[in-house]
């Protein structure tokens, strides 16, 4: 849905990885209709891949009986991504460093790295079981960003 | 060994065998499962493999099909084996970078470089 702001708003639940497609469709038509460039893209779908499994394979568990809920906004500006699991959360400020020496080649446990690296802004409730991603486009001034920013 | 595969396209060159991936988009997670399962019979089948794995045409990468290449390279180097990764796009060459996967694989430019002095 785009709304007169020309901004356009998803809303998702999903129970299973392999309906993550449908979100995919969404964001790939959101972001192509708002001319996101191919850096930008490629970060925005990076952040989101990495959060949705996350909450739905490790959140979740993997219970299909159990809903991660997908809320997505992409305007001008910025794209904005919610993503809320079922679980009990998970202490998101000890995530051990998977380019330490004794875990680079562990076959997991870098999401949340990718997440940070390619996301502006990651933000945790305290639980740990819902994350929301921010993506700036590329180029926006600092003062159209601080503007943006939820007070 | 052909590329009777589902996920992925397997060929010979010389002594080298070449993977390359059917998808442009290694993100589902059934699908890196199978690509996973795919590549690693490739490797069991033959002890002592030059394996390039060609990234060509990907365009995404989940951190998911990272653990299988993490995966692979064990299985290759545990049979005496050889793996390379070649023609990998600039933004997926940044997630190796900040993984630091750059450190523990042995990436060329394209697979003609790949397959010189294997």
């Amino acid at each position: 849905m785009i709304g007169p702001s020309n901004e356009a708003t998803g809303s998702f639940c999903i129970h299973r990885l392999d309906e993550l497609s449908a979100v995919r469709q969404w964001l790939h038509k959101a972001l192509s209709a708002h001319r996101y460039g191919s850096h930008d893209t490629f970060a925005v779908r990076t952040g989101f891949e990495e959060a949705a499994t996350n909450a739905i394979a490790h959140g979740n568990q993997g219970d299909p009986a159990k809903a991660a809920t997908i809320d997505l906004t992409v305007d001008e500006a910025k794209v904005e991504i919610t993503i809320q699991d079922e679980g009990p959360g998970f202490d998101y400020s000890h995530v051990e460093d998977p380019t330490a020496r004794k875990n680079l080649l562990k076959d997991g446990g870098r999401g949340v790295m990718l997440i940070r690296n390619f996301m502006d802004e990651v933000h945790f409730n305290d639980t740990g079981n819902r994350i929301r991603l921010v993506k700036y486009r590329s180029g926006v001034p600092q003062q159209v960003r601080a503007d943006s920013a939820p007070s | 060994m052909g590329g009777s595969y589902e996920r992925i396209v397997v060929e010979e060159k010389g002594d080298v065998t070449v993977v390359r991936f059917r998808e442009s988009d290694i993100l589902d997670q059934i699908n890196i499962q199978e690509i996973g399962e795919e590549m690693y019979s490739v490797v069991e089948a033959k002890p002592g493999i030059k394996i390039v794995v060609d990234f060509r045409g990907v365009e995404y990468l989940s951190s998911t099909a990272l653990g299988k290449l993490i995966t692979l390279k064990k299985k290759v180097e545990a049979a005496n084996g050889k793996l390379r990764l070649a023609d990998i796009k600039p933004e997926i060459m940044e997630v190796f970078r900040i993984t630091r996967l750059d450190t523990i694989f042995d990436i060329k430019s394209n697979v003609a470089d790949a397959l010189e002095r294997f």
